[in-house]
C-alpha cells in the first residue's frame, strides 16, 4: 500500500500551482478588488455604449493586407530570421531530447514553455503575426522542398468541412501537456517530435499553405494575437494601424474558429480554477461521497477517477462556453430583430472576444515569464546542462524576479478592464455594422455585454479564489488519509 | 468629434476611480484581507512531521509582509525543508527540532518543501502592506 502510494505521488505530485513546470508566487485577488473590477467592468460598458450612442460611427479595418503577404515576404533579414526559427526547433529538440533530464537545467524546457509559449505570444501582440513568416516547421518543410522537390505537394484538397478542428484538437493536447503532463524534459521532446512529424505530415497531404492555416496551432493562435497588434505587414511593406482594428477586418470563417477563441478563454479560466480549493472540494465533497456510497472501490481508484473528471472538464469547457455564447447570440439576434442567420452571427462575434481571452491569459502567465526568463542567461551558455559554458554565463546565477503581490493584483485588475473595455468596443463596432439601424445596434449590445461582463466577472472570480494546498483530498475517516495528505 | 472621445475617455477614468475610491478598504483596516489578524512584528509555527506528513501545524502561514517568522519543525526522519521563492533551506535530522528564521521580504504566496520526499509541507502567504 505504502509503496503504491509512494508511487501515485511521484506519478501526481502533489505540489500546488505548477505551470509546465516552474511555479509562480501568486496570492489569490482581494475580494474588494475582485468587486471593485467587477463593478468597474460593468460600469466601463455602459460607457462605451454611450459613446456609440453618442458619435454614431463606427471604426473599421479599412484596408487590410491580405494575410498571405506576410508569409510570401522575402529580404535578407528574414532569412536570417527563418534560419533562426528552424535552429531555434532543432536545438530545443536536441536538449529535450538528449540533454539533462532536470527541466530547470535544460534550455528547451524553459525555452519553448517560457520563451516562445508566453514570451513570443506577447510578442506578437505587440508587433504583430511575424509568426507566419517564419514559421520553423513551415521552415523545416522549405528546407526538405528544396532538398527534395515535389515532396510538399498537396496531395489532397483540405476539406472545407474540417475547417480549424485540426489546430483545435492539437491545441487541447497542449494545453493538456501543459497542465497534467509533467512534463519531463524527454516528454517535452517527444512531444515535440511528435508534433514535427504530424506538420510535416499534415502539410506533405494537404500542401503547406492549406495545413499551416488550418492545422498548426501556433500558426493559427498567433495569427489570432497578431490581429491586436498596431502593425501589420503587406505588399506595401510595414503599416500602422489602430491597435485591435485588426479584429474586425473579417469576420471568423469556420465556427472551429469560434471554439479555438472560446478555447483560448475557457482553458486559462480552468487552469485558474483546476488548483482552487472551491474546485477541487466540487469532486471531494459532492461527488465522491455519493460515488464511494455506489461503487465499492479502494480510494485510490477514486484518484484517477478525478483525474479524468479533470481532464473531462477541459477538453469540455469550450462547449460550456459555446452554450452560453449562442444563448446569448440568439438573445441579441431576437433582441435585434435581424434577420441574419444564427451562423454568421456567432462568427462576426467572434473575434471581439479574443481581447477578454488574452489579457485573461497574460494576468494568469506573466509572472511566471517574469519569474522564469532570466532563466536563460545561464541556460545559453550549458544548453543541455552537462557543464558547458559557451558565453560564459553558465555560472550567472539566474536573478530571482517576484513580482510583490500587490502590484500582481494591480496590474492584473488594469489589464481586464482594458481587455473587456476593447472587446466591448470591438463587439459594438461590429453590431453597428450588421444591424444598420442606429436603435437597433445599441439594443442588441446588451446580452453582448451582459455576456462580456459575465466572462469577465468569471475571471476575476476564479483569480480570487484560496488555492488549495493539494489536488488530492481525502475524507477524514479514511484509513489512507494519513499516506496521502502530506 | 476627438472632443466626444475625450470626453469619454475622462468619464471611463473618473467612473472607474470613483469606484475604487468606494471598493477600497479604509487605510485603517488591513489591506490584503481580512483573514490576516493585525498581529505583532514576529510569528512563528511549530510542525512535527512524521514520515514525511504533517501531524501538526497549520497547512498555509499567514503573516504581512516585513514580520519576522520562525519555523519549527521536527521529523522522525532526516530530510531537508525548502521555502521556494525565498530559497531557504534548512537540514532535518531525524528526531531534533530544525529552526528556520527570516523576515517575510517578499510578498506572494510560496511553497514548503520537504525536499527528498518531494511533498508540500504547507504555503507561506505574505500579504503585503
Amino acid at each position: 500500500m505504502k509503496a503504491l502510494v509512494g508511487t501515485l505521488l511521484l506519478i501526481f505530485p502533489l505540489v500546488a500551482a505548477a505551470h509546465a513546470f516552474a511555479q509562480t508566487y501568486v496570492l489569490p485577488l482581494p475580494f474588494w478588488m475582485y468587486a471593485f473590477a467587477a463593478s468597474a467592468a460593468l460600469a466601463l460598458s455602459f460607457a462605451v455604449v454611450g459613446y456609440f450612442a453618442t458619435t454614431k460611427s463606427a471604426p473599421a479595418d479599412t484596408h487590410p493586407a491580405p494575410e498571405e503577404d506576410v508569409r510570401r515576404a522575402q529580404g535578407p533579414a528574414l532569412g536570417v530570421l527563418r534560419a533562426l526559427s528552424v535552429a531555434a526547433l532543432l536545438m530545443t529538440l536536441l536538449t529535450t531530447l538528449f540533454g539533462t533530464t532536470n527541466p530547470f537545467a535544460n534550455f528547451g524546457v524553459t525555452f519553448f514553455w517560457i520563451v516562445f509559449v508566453l514570451g513570443f505570444t506577447y510578442v506578437v501582440a505587440l508587433i504583430g503575426d511575424v509568426y507566419a513568416a517564419i514559421n520553423p516547421w513551415r521552415g523545416l518543410c522549405d528546407l526538405l522542398e528544396w532538398c527534395y522537390p515535389g515532396m510538399f505537394r498537396a496531395r489532397a484538397a483540405y476539406p472545407a468541412w474540417l475547417g480549424y478542428y485540426p489546430a483545435l484538437v492539437l491545441y487541447m493536447a497542449f494545453i493538456w501537456i501543459e497542465l497534467f503532463g509533467h512534463a519531463s524534459p524527454r516528454g517535452l521532446g517527444l512531444s515535440l517530435l511528435a508534433y514535427t512529424l504530424i506538420n510535416l505530415g499534415g502539410a506533405r497531404l494537404f500542401g503547406p499553405d492549406a495545413w499551416f492555416r488550418h492545422g498548426e496551432v501556433f500558426a493559427v493562435m498567433l495569427r489570432l494575437i497578431g490581429k491586436m497588434a498596431p502593425l501589420e505587414y503587406g505588399s506595401g511593406g510595414l503599416r500602422l494601424r489602430r491597435p485591435f482594428v485588426g479584429l474586425l477586418s473579417a469576420p471568423a470563417d469556420h465556427p472551429s474558429l469560434l471554439l479555438f477563441v472560446l478555447f483560448m478563454l475557457s482553458s486559462t479560466a480552468f487552469d485558474g480554477v483546476h488548483e482552487t480549493l472551491p474546485w477541487v472540494q466540487v469532486f471531494w465533497k459532492q461527488l465522491y461521497p455519493p460515488l464511494a456510497a455506489v461503487i465499492a472501490q479502494p480510494y485510490l481508484f477514486f484518484v484517477d477517477i478525478y483525474y479524468y473528471w479533470q481532464w473531462a472538464m477541459l477538453f469540455l469547457s469550450p462547449f460550456f462556453y459555446l452554450v452560453v455564447y449562442l444563448a446569448f447570440v440568439w438573445l441579441m439576434k431576437r433582441v435585434a430583430r435581424s434577420e441574419r442567420p444564427m451562423r454568421e452571427l456567432a462568427l462576426e462575434f467572434t473575434f471581439p472576444l479574443v481581447p477578454i481571452a488574452f489579457v485573461y491569459h497574460v494576468t494568469h502567465y506573466y509572472t511566471l515569464l517574469v519569474g522564469q526568463a532570466p532563466a536563460m542567461v545561464p541556460l545559453v551558455s550549458d544548453p543541455f546542462g552537462w557543464g558547458w559554458d559557451l558565453f560564459g554565463t553558465a555560472r550567472q546565477a539566474a536573478a530571482l524576479v517576484i513580482v510583490p503581490a500587490d502590484w500582481v493584483w494591480h496590474s492584473q485588475v488594469a489589464l481586464i478592464l482594458v481587455g473587456h473595455v476593447v472587446s466591448v468596443y470591438l463587439a459594438h463596432a461590429r453590431a453597428m455594422v450588421l444591424f444598420p439601424r442606429a436603435r437597433q445596434a445599441v439594443w442588441s449590445q446588451l446580452p453582448m455585454l451582459v455576456l462580456m461582463v459575465a466572462f469577465t466577472a468569471a475571471g476575476l472570480w476564479i483569480l480570487s479564489l484560496p488555492i488549495a494546498a493539494g489536488q488530492v483530498q481525502v475524507p477524514q475517516t479514511s484509513a489512507v488519509s494519513t499516506f496521502l495528505l502530506t | 468629434m476627438v472632443l466626444v472621445r475625450i470626453a469619454f475617455v475622462a468619464l471611463a477614468v473618473a467612473v472607474a476611480a470613483g469606484l475604487w475610491l468606494v471598493f477600497r478598504p479604509q487605510a485603517s483596516a488591513p489591506v490584503a484581507s481580512r483573514a490576516v489578524p493585525a498581529a505583532p512584528a514576529a510569528k512563528a509555527f511549530d510542525f512535527v512531521v512524521q514520515d514525511g506528513k504533517r501531524v501538526a501545524g497549520p497547512a498555509v502561514l499567514r503573516v504581512r509582509q516585513g514580520e519576522q517568522v520562525t519555523l519549527r519543525i521536527e521529523s522522525n526522519a532526516n530530510d531537508e525543508l525548502h521555502l521556494h521563492g525565498y530559497d531557504l533551506k534548512v537540514s532535518i535530522k531525524g528526531g531534533e527540532p530544525a529552526t528556520l528564521q527570516f523576515a517575510a521580504s517578499r510578498s506572494g504566496r510560496f511553497g514548503i518543501e520537504l525536499h527528498k520526499r518531494h511533498a508540500e509541507l504547507g504555503a507561506l502567504e505574505v500579504y503585503p502592506q
